[in-house]
């Protein structure tokens, strides 16, 4: 680890941060209809006059030619200025504020949910002696994965919270309301993690390594934790950065169905809008979560493993 | 990020030695593998009816019958019918056809445009291959959800404006690896040897390249195909699904959540037939991936 | 004179309203007692948790248009006027009386004294005058109140306690308006902050309740005014309030907030689910109901698109007799529902039965469509010379039963071969895909009351695109709609609207269904809970009978 490196990572993050925010300018301009129009038309009724408008535009600076308006935007985003939601009026970072905590507990406690669960599974499906269990054990993962993550929502609200009245179904009050989001949010992404655990999990124990020490009379468990483990991490900080991005995608359908506030909502909402202001917010946020993910999750990695370099590929 | 792709290629080193072994052991382990061959099986029915769906059912899947509405799995209507009467067995066997094609089109997105720029990144190198790698690494940075959501706003609802959206959310994935199992294949002594001998890259490409990335790309296709069908029903769930009348599977799982507790055959009957399908893919995806869990 | 125009306002608004992807809203008005009191006597004191379908965005009442967050400021903001759900006879709240002029171009209103807002501040004439110009200052930004004061003069302060409202031309729709939550009075506080600031936070009205807190997409509270001495005369007590909290929560997903219902987890749900409704029922809950007046849910002509199908006026009317709006009905929705007999609900002012033009008649239709030269084509869809008989429809939904609805009018009219494509936009989008030539027709349900002015320059048939041929019947709807709006006298008001009904049902122009409910489901122990008359909540009667 030095400081080329950093600086070069670093640099290849700020333009993918660049880039993300460009793409969405783009892909927005692509969305048809003009956002005042829509932003009007939202209101009720298209009983505006054409100077309201003019004006209207003029204030959110949609009347200028797209290039300048990218200058513009762009400008005023290296300064931490999205502009004003198009459909609320507040700033757009103060609505992305308001919204990270929910999303960021609800997607926190999800990943305390799906390591450990995928952790135990996958523990389980390789240390038992049962080969039945094994197989039952990893089918569970396979079924995770394969399962619309709504559809689990929904039936867990029908069950828990509407036939039993265990827990509530919708809100943000404490830690109560979160438990059914949580379990919905980390299904896939533990069923994801298990499997992938459970397969270098079983690589590691064929190693020669393991074979050594189980032959030196190391027990079962001692040698998962000290060889196996070690080995089993590399795989899942390597798509770290995925997974959080897949967290971040699924709080929108486990967020509409809970309806609980966050950012999941939010970019639904922005995106069908087309509150420009706000989707690139997002979008920027987002891009600097996935790099900064990755940037941590490669020097983790390379804190357990120092015969992986950092250098990057070979020719990259 | 390239930190990660160097922990990915650790790993591809490691994991991909025997996939094209592994290939020709999947026909023969379909016998010993009783999960294995349930999963082709239901694969093959998901095709069938895709592909005919005339054959398993005589209903029509649009008829509606308001008399008849919302009447329990019975002989006559084996998954029951919906709040209009119509046949919920026969809208979802033609749903296959849907939503298998949506998968399919998401499929080809991702692996056609993946594996080109994946192919031209690993065989440039250099700064192409930076570049390149920096592009794809933009589209991993914005959430698959936010840039389908945002595709589908674009370009209008529809389904293959659906299965664009999805599929172009996997460009990277493919992309990705592509090019790290041509920067594997091209470093083997023999492919180096074709080259410097001063065989066309095409040539190399067909000869070496394409066999030996094969079983890993599709590996992948097989595993993205069920989470395309899984993508395409959220974005169904979340109201940009295939539209009214075709029945869709997602669509048709999102029609039923009103009536989950007078009518659950509504959401279970699409549900099962989403489950299933894509289990057996992942189980075929898996089975082309790793290696058995080795037995003790 | 108040009665005289009373009636007037509730103008003809045809369904583009809807085609411009919105889902219901209402004007406001005020409350009547409701079938669902008990026999016990009225209890103060308890919370009221209420689930919502929709967030209601922006809570600044001349800002809003949503259903969701005018059931919200309404009890938080008094109006001028209030309107009775059951005559639609307009009553004194804020204004104590009013006279209005002759040609209906200038309003007087007498405020009733002692009136504060919930900042202490009090209201006066000045606060009128505030309020109004704030309404035309936003412009673009309050599209629906602003369209309420089209032509506003200004507000003159003839006392403190007397204000008088001037238009340059007459606006007999005025009146009713004030009864609006559109038009709700607020502090001067809160006027003098931006107008993008008070859509979270700071709405300071005279109104029942106050607002506490505002989080986006998930709740609002309000708490209890104490010392609320001027409810509206149609308000079933005095005083204040009888529930000390009410808390909105916003629960986007149908099933989930019925599910809520049923499992008690809140008191009450606004857009209850047909299929819900009928639970709800069954579980001995009680389910609120009240058509709401002004348009019904129905196709209407995109007016920026000329088409050979949709131009023939026989293709229109064969798609108006060829839907089976009872077998929608029954089929679809419940008896909450009712079968359109007009472009305008039942309920409101200036409707006329046109019940046998919307009968349900496949032969008449086919035999139309026979004369017209469609001829049925191999797949059952007619053809005319090579082209098939296709109707797109541009369609948005805010979770109502519209795609069912759609479906099964999809089938209905195949059945005399017109085939109907569906596509769905996202609210806000239909409008400007259909002035893009996207849809022959749009769908939508469309409960706006809107000012006849907005309705000559906006709703104007086949559009502005393609003016109408002159004589054609596009063109006289045209000219009775700019005729309704300049007349003042009443009963020759009625008949031009009725006749711009039969013009917009005669000749296909719009395709009404059904009309549309508001539908509340609330918990056993919810009692005094009543609609407004433009079936918005009017909580403040409502009271918890144990808890």
């Amino acid at each position: 680890m030095n400081g080329r490196y950093l600086a070069t990572r670093l640099a290849h993050s700020v333009f993918v941060v660049w880039a993300a925010y460009t793409f969405s300018f783009v892909v927005l301009y692509l969305v048809p209809g003009d956002p005042v129009e829509m932003m009007v038309s939202n209101g009720g009724v298209i009983s505006v006059t054409s100077e309201q408008i003019a004006e209207l535009r003029a204030e959110f600076g949609v009347d200028q030619s797209p290039p300048a308006q990218y200058l513009t935007n762009l400008w005023h985003a290296v300064h931490l200025d999205f502009g004003r939601s198009l459909q609320r009026g507040q700033p757009a970072l103060d609505i992305i504020a308001g919204a990270v905590a929910p999303t960021v507990a609800l997607a926190g406690a999800a990943i305390v949910l799906a390591v450990t669960v995928g952790w135990a599974l996958a523990l389980w499906a390789t240390l038992t002696r049962v080969r039945w269990m094994q197989r039952l054990v990893l089918l569970l993962p396979a079924l995770g994965v394969a399962v619309p993550s709504f559809w689990i929502g929904l039936v867990l609200l029908q069950v828990l919270s509407f036939r039993w009245h265990v827990l509530p179904a919708f809100g943000d009050d404490g830690p109560r309301g979160l438990v059914l989001p949580t379990v919905t949010l980390a299904v896939p992404t533990a069923a994801f993690l298990s499997r992938m655990l459970a397969q270098s999990l079983s690589r590691v124990l064929a190693d020669p390594h393991v074979t050594t020490a189980r032959a030196k009379g190391l027990g079962r468990w001692r040698i998962h934790l000290h060889h196996a483990l070690r080995n089993a991490l590399p795989p899942v900080l390597a798509v770290a950065g995925v997974l959080v991005g897949n967290l971040l995608a699924g709080s929108v359908v486990v967020e509409t169905v809970f309806s609980r506030p966050g950012l999941g909502r939010v970019v639904e909402t922005a995106v069908t809008s087309k509150d420009i202001p706000v989707v690139q917010a997002l979008v920027v946020l987002f891009a600097i979560v996935f790099v900064t993910v990755n940037l941590l999750a490669d020097l983790a990695h390379h804190l357990l493993d120092p015969r992986v370099t950092l250098a990057g590929p070979r020719n990259g | 990020m390239s930190g990660t792709m160097t922990v990915g290629e650790a790993l591809g080193e490691r994991h991909r030695a025997g996939m094209v072994r592994r290939g020709r052991e999947i026909g023969g382990g379909l016998l010993r593998q009783p999960m294995l061959a349930a999963s082709a099986v239901v694969v093959a029915v998901a095709v069938a009816a895709a592909l005919a769906p005339g054959a398993f059912t005589g209903s029509d899947p649009l008829q509606v019958r308001p008399a008849a509405k919302l009447h329990p799995p019975d002989s006559a209507h084996l998954f029951g019918t919906d709040q209009l009467g119509r046949d919920l067995f026969a809208r979802v066997v033609h749903g296959a056809g849907l939503s298998l094609s949506c998968a399919v089109i998401a499929v080809l997105v991702g692996l056609v445009g993946g594996s080109l720029v994946g192919l031209v990144a690993g065989f440039a190198g250099g700064p192409l291959d930076a570049a390149i790698m920096r592009a794809v690494d933009v589209l991993l940075a914005v959430p698959s959800l936010l840039l389908a959501t945002t595709l589908v706003t674009a370009f209008g609802f529809g389904p293959a404006q659906t299965a664009f959206a999805v599929g172009t959310s996997s460009i990277a994935a493919f992309a990705r690896l592509v090019r790290a199992e041509v920067m594997r294949v091209r470093e083997q002594a023999y492919v180096e040897a074709a080259l410097a001998a001063g065989a066309r890259h095409l040539t190399v490409l067909r000869r070496h390249v394409l066999p030996h990335t094969g079983g890993a790309v599709f590996a992948l296709a097989a595993l993205e195909f069920g989470g395309a069908i899984l993508a395409v029903s959220a974005l169904g769930f979340l109201g940009f699904g295939a539209q009214p009348p075709s029945p869709e599977w997602g669509a048709l799982i999102a029609d039923g959540r009103g009536y989950l507790d007078t009518a659950w055959w509504m959401t279970a009957a699409p549900g099962l037939a989403v489950v299933l399908t894509v289990l057996a893919l992942n189980r075929i995806s898996q089975a082309f991936e790793s290696p058995p869990v080795p037995r003790r | 004179m108040a009665k005289r125009s009373s009636w007037s306002v509730r103008v003809l608004s045809v369904g583009l309203a809807a085609a411009l992807g919105l889902g219901l809203s209402g004007c406001g008005g005020s409350g009547a007692r409701a079938p669902a009191g008990g026999d016990g006597q009225p209890r103060s004191g308890g919370s009221l948790r209420l689930g919502l379908g929709v967030d209601p965005v922006c809570l600044d009442p001349s800002q809003s248009g949503i259903a969701d967050a005018i059931n919200i400021e309404r009890s938080i903001v008094d109006s001028l006027t209030a309107q009775d759900p059951k005559t639609n006879a307009m009553v004194p709240w804020l204004a104590s009386s009013w006279e209005v002029s002759p040609d209906a171009s200038a309003f007087t209103f007498h405020l009733r004294p002692g009136v504060t807002f919930s900042d202490g501040s009090a209201l006066s004439a000045t606060t009128v005058r505030e309020n109004f110009d704030a309404v035309v200052k936003a412009g673009g930004r309050a599209p629906l109140a602003g369209s309420y004061l089209a032509g506003y003069l200004g507000t003159d302060v003839v006392d403190p306690l007397t204000a008088r409202v001037r238009f340059s031309r007459p606006n007999a729709q005025f009146l009713q308006a004030t009864s609006t939550v559109n038009l709700g009075l607020l502090s001067s506080a809160t006027l003098a902050r931006p107008l993008a600031d008070r859509c979270v936070s700071g709405i300071i009205g005279s109104g029942p309740f106050v607002l506490d807190s505002y989080v986006p997409r998930q709740s609002v509270t309000v708490h209890r005014r104490d010392g609320y001495r001027w409810a509206p005369a149609i308000a079933g007590h005095t005083g204040d309030a009888y529930l000390e909290t009410i808390t909105y929560s916003i629960v986007p997903d149908e099933g989930v907030r019925s599910g809520a219902l049923r499992s008690g987890q809140v008191s009450g749900v606004t857009a209850l689910p047909v299929q819900a409704a009928v639970q709800a029922r069954q579980a001995g809950l009680t389910v609120a109901t009240k058509i709401i007046p002004g348009v019904v849910a129905c196709l209407s002509l995109n007016p920026f698109v000329s088409r050979p199908a949709i131009d023939d006026s026989a293709v229109r009317q064969a798609v108006v007799k060829a839907v089976n709006r009872a077998e929608v009905v029954s089929t679809v929705l419940s008896d909450d529902y009712k079968v359109a007999t007009s472009i305008l609900a039942a309920s409101t002012p200036g409707y006329v039965d046109l019940g046998s033009s919307l009968e349900f008649d496949p032969a008449g239709a086919g035999k139309l469509l026979d004369v017209a030269g469609w001829r049925a084509g191999s797949d059952g869809i007619r053809q005319r010379n090579g082209q098939r008989l296709t109707l797109e429809v541009a369609w948005t939904t805010n979770g109502g039963p519209d795609q069912e609805v759609l479906e099964l009018i999809q089938q209905q009219v195949r059945e005399v071969g017109i085939e109907l494509k569906l596509r769905q936009f996202v609210t806000g989008q239909a409008f400007p895909a259909m002035q893009r030539g996207v849809g022959d027709y749009a769908w939508g349900a469309g409960a706006f009351r809107t000012d006849p002015d907005i309705l000559r320059a906006k709703i104007v048939l086949p559009g502005p695109v393609i003016p109408p041929k002159p004589g054609s019947p596009a063109a006289r709807l045209n000219a009775d709609l700019a005729l309704q709006a300049s007349t003042v006298d009443e009963a020759e008001r009625r008949r031009v609207v009725g006749e711009a009904q039969h013009l917009a049902v005669d000749d296909g122009i719009t395709v009404p269904v059904y009309e549309i409910p508001a539908v509340v489901g609330l918990a056993k122990n919810v009692r005094g809970f009543s609609f407004t008359a433009s079936a918005n909540l009017f909580l403040y009667d409502t009271w918890l009978e144990n808890g």
